[in-house]
């Protein structure tokens, strides 16, 4: 047997001591004594609270590690480290995982946390039936049991180096039987934080969890604003009624030269695409959408955001930071005249209309403009047809009821998205089905990263979407505001370790 | 001793006490429910009404901005035009639909908030169908009414905007005019409760030096008054008692008894004491001085007197017989005649004592002894004068005998003791010799020691004698 033995990750500004200190602070009351609130604006209000039952990753962003916890954590210094679990090993033939977990979680309404309702909700994510975005990541599980009230096992069919990864996914975090269902509003996690009120269309409110089992975070209230438009993101900017923003906008770069914020980085791999519907005309044809991977001016377009940022180029599903990275940039170098030609051959006249779906960010309203201009150049009719969050997850992701949207995946690691039946792509492909397989199996890293290389050539040679770029990660946020999780590769906004300077 | 709460100290205290209590704590309460009551007004102001102002002060702002961005609109050549306008376009109203609902969620006036809401929707139709007539114009496309219509509806945009601006710069003023009034309201609580405070903290100081001075006077002053009554020479009980029902009047009553009390014990100490030095030195049969305080008292006349003296003594003549013939009680009622007689024969300051049963000493000054003589036979003769019935049919008489010396001079002996002692016991043995004489010689007599028994009336003196002895 394997032990993997639990990191100590506490932050080394949590001692005890300094905890006193602050206690004592407080207790001083000083004038200038640090605020224990934040309120950050967010571009997408997610659909649902659930994190385990949406693609949407602001459900995520919102609630991992702060409403919800799973059995493991990528911290904020992207390290892979236990959480509910305390500790886990791994049988020697690598198909059974046992995790003894911790024994004083509650969830919010008192509920105990144990091996039964760990076991309930890894056996929610695998089930036939299940909504879970992230289900691919679990589909080696055999069965789960829990041997007794603190331990959990998890059988696999294959060896899953990636299974505690795959834990610690927004998507995987632990939920009760008795209030799953109300999840998606109430949401009733084992998290430092509550949800003390969502107003939709405006903001949503989280309190401190008094009866937290770990260490209690700094601030008591955390508000996250929702803001869908650009004129409104620059009000509340302007005016300080938010302390900061998640993700980079257009307007990042103008309020990053005020004296009261500062931008700090975020390690996501946020891949930003034209998706193509694969499945409906003219785009199920490989010219059509090859004849748009050379209709986008990719140089122009990463732009959008100013010019102190430059985004790196992408030409298949998978960020340059990754050591499978295969540089497919040039795949489909910007050439308008080819993609004429394409459309032509394809039988695509001229003036063939075609609606683009942005969704009510930053980048969709502006980045939207580039790609209907740029695609009116090889000669489509386009309609950009914005559209609300939730409409978008609705028609574009669930119903499949698009031609063409322009949208960034911000999952770590989601090559697996393109072996996914009725994924809202519509790419079926048994050659590339049969790439992912050798992924799965790969024993070495070598392996691994080759097959992984052959996946990303394969989609960009199916041209499934038009890989634009790996989106800036920044936050814009206040000066004074001190630990952001700012090397976690899970797109979240990590309330525990946040704490006001002054 | 009996508690009277209604008017005891410990009740007034307990009163004074629980008014400033009261007071404070009033005073208290007050401060925290002012400071309080400003604390919210102030709050509403700083959030909501302040950020009501400042929505309001936006939406004039964006819907200001809606008419350049309808201009930009109507004015587009391509279709690249058409949709930067419209995203901008369509961000500011879906932001301009978010802030004005915000703001009229809390306005009554339903009126407005349809007119508001009316010209939004309206706006975003128009600005719609200009989008599409634009469209169709970049496209070449559009027929000569459209043109007109794009021309038109330009114009209604341009005059929407405007007035739901208007309308903004409305709702922005009046937000202004009640954060005054807010303001204002705000200025008279505080003026209001500083009044209430300075009122207030009047009356607290007021009642603390009402304390003060009724402690002054109920506890300071009458202290000291007992204090001054009991530290004066001559304590009268009167002085130190003081009326009322308090602790105080109690404790003077107390000590008024108190030295009721003691007086009464030393007055009668006093008496007592009069008494046992009177029966001390005096004889309580005749009230004479005894033999001890007849020694005392000669010894200090001798050594302060410059004069001769005369020292005599005096014995009853037959005094037993009496004694045996009429019993004691008769005897001692002749004791007590001779020593009247003897009394008011001499001077109050000359001393005379009762020194044995029946015998008498006296000394005093003198100038002659002749004069001596002549005192003491007077002596004799008022004691011989003297009848009594002891029962009826018996005449009782008695005489008496004296042996007289005259010291001539006393300053001799007045530096030492002893012989101012033995001047004394000299005079007086010279005097027993006399008196001696003077029995043998047949009583009733005077005899001075330094001269044959003498007698200015012999022959009285012989019968009565006689007589004493039947």
């Amino acid at each position: 047997m394997r032990m993997m033995m639990p990191r100590n990750n506490a932050p080394a500004c949590r001692r005890p001591f300094h905890l006193f200190v602050l206690i004592a602070l407080f207790l001083l009351a000083l004038p200038a004594w640090a605020r224990l609130d934040i309120r950050v604006g967010m571009q997408l209000e997610p659909p649902t609270l659930d994190p385990t039952q949406t693609a949407a990753a602001a459900a995520g962003e919102i609630t991992y590690c702060n409403l919800f916890e799973g059995l493991t954590v990528i911290d904020g210094d992207g390290q892979l480290t236990p959480r509910l679990a305390k500790t886990w090993s791994v049988s020697d033939d690598g198909l059974t995982y046992t995790f003894s977990l911790r024994k004083d979680v509650r969830f919010h309404d008192g509920k105990r946390f144990n091996a039964r309702s760990a076991a309930f909700s890894i056996k929610r994510i695998v089930s036939a039936d299940s909504k879970n975005p992230q289900r691919k990541w679990f589909e080696k599980i055999r069965s789960v049991e829990a041997t007794s009230e603190h331990v959990l096992q998890i059988h696999l069919n294959h060896p899953d180096s990636l299974l505690t990864f795959a834990l610690a996914l927004p998507a995987a975090v632990m939920v009760h039987p008795d209030s799953v269902a109300g999840n998606a509003t109430h949401p009733i996690g084992t998290g430092p934080y509550r949800l003390a009120e969502w107003l939709p269309g405006q903001k949503l409110k989280l309190k401190r969890n008094a009866d937290y089992w770990g260490e209690k975070p700094y601030l008591e209230q955390a508000e996250f604003y929702f803001m869908q438009t650009t004129a409104g993101t620059e009000n509340m900017l302007a005016e300080g009624m938010v302390d900061g923003l998640v993700s980079v906008t257009r307007v990042t770069n103008r309020f990053g030269g005020r004296p009261d914020y500062k931008m700090s980085n975020r390690q996501l791999e946020s891949k930003m695409l034209l998706a193509i519907n694969n499945g409906r005309p003219p785009f199920d044809d490989i010219r059509v959408r090859r004849a748009l991977s050379h209709a986008i001016n990719k140089n122009e377009l990463r732009t959008m955001y100013g010019a102190q940022f430059n985004p790196d180029l992408i030409g298949s599903h998978f960020p340059p930071s990754h050591p499978a990275y295969v540089d497919l940039v040039d795949r489909y170098p910007y050439d308008p005249k080819r993609a004429r030609e394409l459309l032509r051959e394809a039988g695509v006249d001229k003036g063939t209309p075609v609606k683009l779906t942005v969704p009510p960010t930053d980048y969709g309203r502006y980045g939207g403009l580039m790609l209907a201009e740029d695609l009116e150049a090889i000669g489509f009719k386009v309609e950009l047809d914005p559209v609300d969050w939730k409409t978008w997850m609705q028609s574009v992701f669930t119903d499949k009821d698009y031609a063409l949207t322009l949208i960034i995946h911000v999952e770590p690691m989601d090559l697996n998205i393109y072996a996914r039946d009725n994924y809202y792509f519509n790419y079926a492909n048994d050659a590339f089905k049969a790439i992912w397989k050798q992924v799965l199996d790969a024993r070495t890293d070598k392996e691994l990263n080759h097959w992984l290389g052959e996946a990303q050539k394969q989609i960009a040679e199916d041209a499934v979407n038009v890989f634009l770029f790996i989106r800036p990660e920044r936050n814009l946020m206040h000066k004074d505001l001190q630990g952001l999780w700012e090397n976690s590769s899970i797109p979240s906004f990590v309330l525990e370790d946040i704490h006001w300077t002054h | 001793m009996q508690r009277r709460f209604g008017a005891g100290l410990t009740a007034r205290t307990v009163g004074v006490t629980s008014v400033i209590a009261v007071v404070v704590v009033g005073l208290t309460l007050l401060t925290a429910r002012t400071v309080g009551s400003l604390h919210t007004l102030v709050e509403d102001m700083a959030s909501a009404e302040m950020e009501n102002l400042m929505t309001s002060v936006r939406l004039v702002q964006q819907t200001e901005s809606l008419i350049s961005l309808g201009m930009m609109l109507a004015a587009a050549e391509n279709h690249t035009e058409r949709r930067t306008a419209m995203v901008e376009l369509t961000d500011r109203t879906t932001w301009i639909n978010k802030l004005t609902k915000n703001l009229l969620k809390q306005d009554d006036s339903r009126v407005l908030v349809s007119r508001v809401e009316n010209t939004q929707s309206q706006l975003v139709t128009n600005i719609d169908l200009l989008n599409r007539l634009i469209r169709k114009r970049i496209d070449g496309e559009a027929a000569p009414e459209d043109m007109r219509l794009i021309r038109t509806l330009a114009d209604v945009n341009r005059e929407l905007a405007g007035r739901l601006s208007v309308l903004m710069g409305y709702y922005s003023a009046s937000m202004r005019s009640q954060m005054v009034e807010r303001s204002n309201q705000l200025n008279d609580e505080i003026e209001e409760h500083q009044r209430n405070l300075i009122l207030l903290t009047a009356v607290l100081l007021l009642t603390a030096l009402a304390t003060g001075f009724t402690f002054e006077m109920t506890v300071v002053r009458r202290i000291r008054r007992i204090q001054s009554a009991v530290d004066a020479d001559n304590v009268e009980p009167e002085q130190v008692e003081q009326k009322g029902q308090d602790e105080i009047a109690q404790l003077s009553r107390t000590l008024a008894g108190y030295i009721r009390r003691i007086r009464e014990q030393e007055s009668k100490m006093q008496r007592i004491n009069g008494e046992l030095a009177f029966l001390a030195e005096h004889d309580p049969l005749t009230g004479l001085a005894n033999r001890r305080h007849f020694y005392a008292a000669a010894d200090r006349l001798i050594r302060n007197s410059s004069t001769p003296l005369c020292v005599a003594l005096g014995d009853i003549d037959h005094f037993k017989e009496i004694n045996d013939r009429y019993g004691h009680a008769v005897g001692d009622r002749v004791l007590a005649e001779a020593a009247t007689r003897l009394k008011s024969g001499l001077r109050e300051s000359d001393i005379l004592a009762r020194v044995g049963g029946e015998e008498f000493a006296a000394i005093l000054p003198m100038r002659s002894r002749d004069d001596c003589l002549h005192l003491f036979d007077q002596i004799r003769q008022s004691v011989a004068a003297y009848r009594f019935e002891p029962k009826p049919g018996h005449t009782l008489t008695m005489t008496i005998s004296f042996g007289v010396t005259f010291l001539e001079d006393t300053s001799v002996a007045t530096s030492e003791e002893e012989a101012e002692n033995g001047l004394l016991s000299q005079a007086l043995g010279a005097a027993d010799q006399a008196l001696y004489r003077a029995k043998h010689l047949g009583r009733n007599r005077v005899v001075c020691d330094q001269l044959e028994p003498y007698s200015y009336d012999r022959t009285g003196l012989t019968n009565a004698n006689d007589d004493a002895k039947e």
